[in-house]
């Protein structure tokens, strides 16, 4: 490798005509992570299809800086709303909106903002200098360890995320662990809880629970109690120095979880965000701020989702495996171009990964100037009355959720997990672990029957694989630990 | 609020749970299993294997709220359902209801049926007028602003197909 492969990408990357599209690109990203459905995934879907008459180069430009800009984007509607734009944004909503409600949504984007950016430039540093190591770290991690991971992750948020018991957002959990397994099954194709819908075949989405148990259930639940609109003040948005670097050690270790995430094939940026959280608010020394408006929240969960972005793609270049549902979609893209991922392209075309270094470097940069200008107007938003603002967010929940699919009968679920999520808030059931199974079912039960399956219903491979070993103590700990099941939080 | 009111509400959502996983459960208990394979590893491998770990789950877990909700004197009679249809003549309760039926009015009857600037106009109107925030003149105008602005974003320029 000499130098100008390695200095060539970033002048090529400097031209007006280049940055105009990464600069449209990462607005529009933006819009999409910032509304409720319009995730990521679709994004780089619908202009997959768009790229086909631009250049390699600039398909790059243009996938990766919608990727970028969305998985941001969902911060927005997280903290002004409450309501996650994307899976990745859920965490950042239980601490954004609590400081929109206290007149800081402008700080609260800013940390946002800032977060993401540092998030994405640690992860493109791991891209960078760890590439072929972290592949084979990553490799290592097989069906039982994603199986308890899933599993680690529902008990988590379940028993941080509940206004009550923690048993109470257990069931949460399990109840959408559940949910996950209508549809037919993923290994005998085998039609569960469908009752004779077909509708249900495919099984829940959790886009449109997500949107109900949150979107729709916020609205109801604002709509029960003050609605009046909350001045923001504006001090400032970008957070001080001093601010920042009193967090530095959060921002470090999300971001670690962030890459170790975004390079294990096929888990993605939902799940670093919230496992990224769930361990800053453990570790914290102000814990007791968590839930209601915790900067530090805010970093863990943006640092941690935006670091797994440039991380994602390192499965996808170096072993032609997706890290995250986002790459899967790229890859695809990437072959319709022609390039091939896997192992011999960065042998071949060393260049390629120095092509996303530099699409990645400039992607932050403009991620961070864009979130910056558009946090004071997008701030404004609070301050409609929210007699006018709740019924079009509630439209606009219904525009994202039927997008995913086209389908009326995804929007018929949202309505559905609305009310439940209505219900869920009233009686103390939290619906983070709800939403959270619904994303990590799949994962769980395929992993966990694969590994049954191929050690003959053993259960060793559990006991005797270092890493699983590890988070078999964990979550035995984490259940014990909460032997004051019934003590009210 | 009182602490009779969470211990009535976990005595009824633990019973729902409770039923809800037995249901499930029972359910994945009948789905076939493999015949060819040994007894253990079918039934830790069979499409009902999660379901039925997971709705025994629910049916103990459910269980325990609702038992605990009736030890801290949750019972529920037909005096406390009839006070609590009473406690729901509220402003806001009627506010939450009247927007869920005009939420349900749009996404079962209009969408669908009507333009989509149209049938959202008409659920705008209905839902913001609940509140009374302005002069209907200017409510009738945000509205169709925003229902028509809707349609143009998503369907002319973002692409969007739109219900």
């Amino acid at each position: 490798m000499n130098l100008d492969q390695i200095l060539l990408p970033f002048f090529d990357l400097l031209n007006l005509h280049t940055v105009l599209y990464a600069a449209g690109a990462m607005f529009l990203g933006i819009l999409f992570g910032a509304m409720p459905g319009l995730t990521a995934a679709l994004g780089v879907a619908l202009l997959t299809g768009m790229t086909f008459s631009v250049s390699t180069g600039e398909t790059l430009v243009i996938l990766l800086n919608i990727y970028v800009g969305a998985i941001y984007g969902g911060s927005l509607s997280a903290i002004l709303t409450n309501i996650p734009g994307t899976g990745a944004a859920i965490a950042t909503s239980w601490e954004g909106y609590p400081l929109a409600q206290q007149g800081q949504a402008g700080l609260a984007i800013g940390t946002a903002a800032t977060a993401s950016f540092i998030g994405t430039l640690i992860g493109l540093a791991a891209l960078t200098l760890a590439a072929p190591l972290l592949s084979k770290i990553a490799l290592k991690i097989s069906s039982p360890e994603i199986a308890l991971l899933a599993l680690l992750g529902v008990l988590l948020v379940g028993s941080l995320q509940t206004p009550d018991t923690a048993l109470k957002g257990w069931l949460a959990g399990f109840a959408g662990l559940l949910l996950s397994t209508v549809g037919l099954d993923d290994i005998n194709s085998f039609p569960r809880f469908t009752f004779g819908s077909p509708h249900l075949l495919g099984g829940i989405s959790f886009i449109p629970a997500m949107i109900g148990l949150f979107g729709i259930a916020q609205i109801l639940d604002s709509l029960r109690g003050n609605i009046d609109p909350k001045p923001q003040r504006f001090t400032r948005v970008v957070p001080n120095l001093r601010t920042l670097l009193s967090y530095l050690p959060a921002t470090f270790r999300s971001a670690l979880v962030g890459v170790g995430i975004g390079v294990t094939p096929g888990i993605g940026e939902n799940i670093a965000s919230i496992v990224s959280y769930t361990i800053s608010q453990k570790l914290s020394k102000e814990k007791g701020q968590y839930g209601r408006g915790s900067y530090e929240g805010i970093i863990a969960a943006e640092t941690a989702n935006n670091a797994c972005v440039p991380a994602a793609t390192v499965p996808l270049l170096t072993l032609g495996i997706p890290g995250s549902p986002v790459t899967a979609i790229m890859l695809g893209a990437l072959l319709l171009h022609g390039v091939r991922p896997g192992p011999l392209l960065l042998a071949e075309q060393p260049r390629f990964l120095w092509d996303f270094v530099a699409i990645f470097l400039l992607a932050a940069v403009l991620l961070y100037g864009q979130a910056l200008l558009l946090a004071r107007p997008v701030s404004k938003i609070l301050e409609i009355k929210p007699t006018f603002l709740l019924p079009i967010v509630s439209t606009l929940c219904v525009i994202g959720t039927y997008a995913l699919n086209l389908s009326h009968f995804d929007v018929y679920l949202m309505v559905f997990f609305g009310l439940l999520g209505f219900v869920m808030r009233v009686t103390g059931y939290p619906a983070a672990p709800m939403v959270l199974g619904l994303i990590l079912g799949p994962y769980l039960e395929i992993n966990l029957r694969r590994t049954w399956l191929i050690s003959e219903g053993s259960f060793a491979p559990f006991v005797t694989r270092p890493v699983s070993l590890l988070l078999l103590i964990v979550i035995t700990w984490l259940v014990f630990r909460q032997a004051g099941l019934f003590r009210r939080n | 609020m009182s602490e009779r009111n969470p211990a009535r509400s976990d005595v009824l959502t633990g019973g729902l749970i409770a039923a809800a996983g037995l249901c499930a459960g029972g359910r994945a208990l009948f789905m076939p299993k493999p015949a060819d394979v040994d007894p253990w590893v079918a039934y830790l491998t069979y499409p009902g294997s999660l379901p039925l770990l997971l709705g025994a789950v629910l049916f103990l877990g459910g269980l325990t709220v609702c038992l605990k909700g009736f030890r801290r004197g949750g019972a529920l009679t037909p005096e406390d359902l009839r006070q609590r249809l009473i406690a729901l003549n509220t402003p806001a309760s009627r506010r939450v209801l009247i927007f869920v039926l005009s939420f349900l009015v749009y996404t079962i009857f209009l969408l669908g049926s009507l333009p989509f600037w149209l049938a959202t106009f008409l659920y705008l109107l209905a839902a913001v007028a609940t509140f009374r925030p302005t002069k209907w003149s200017i409510i009738v105008l945000i509205t169709i602003g925003a229902s028509v602005s809707l349609q143009v974003l998503f369907e002319q320029i973002l692409k969007l197909p739109l219900p």
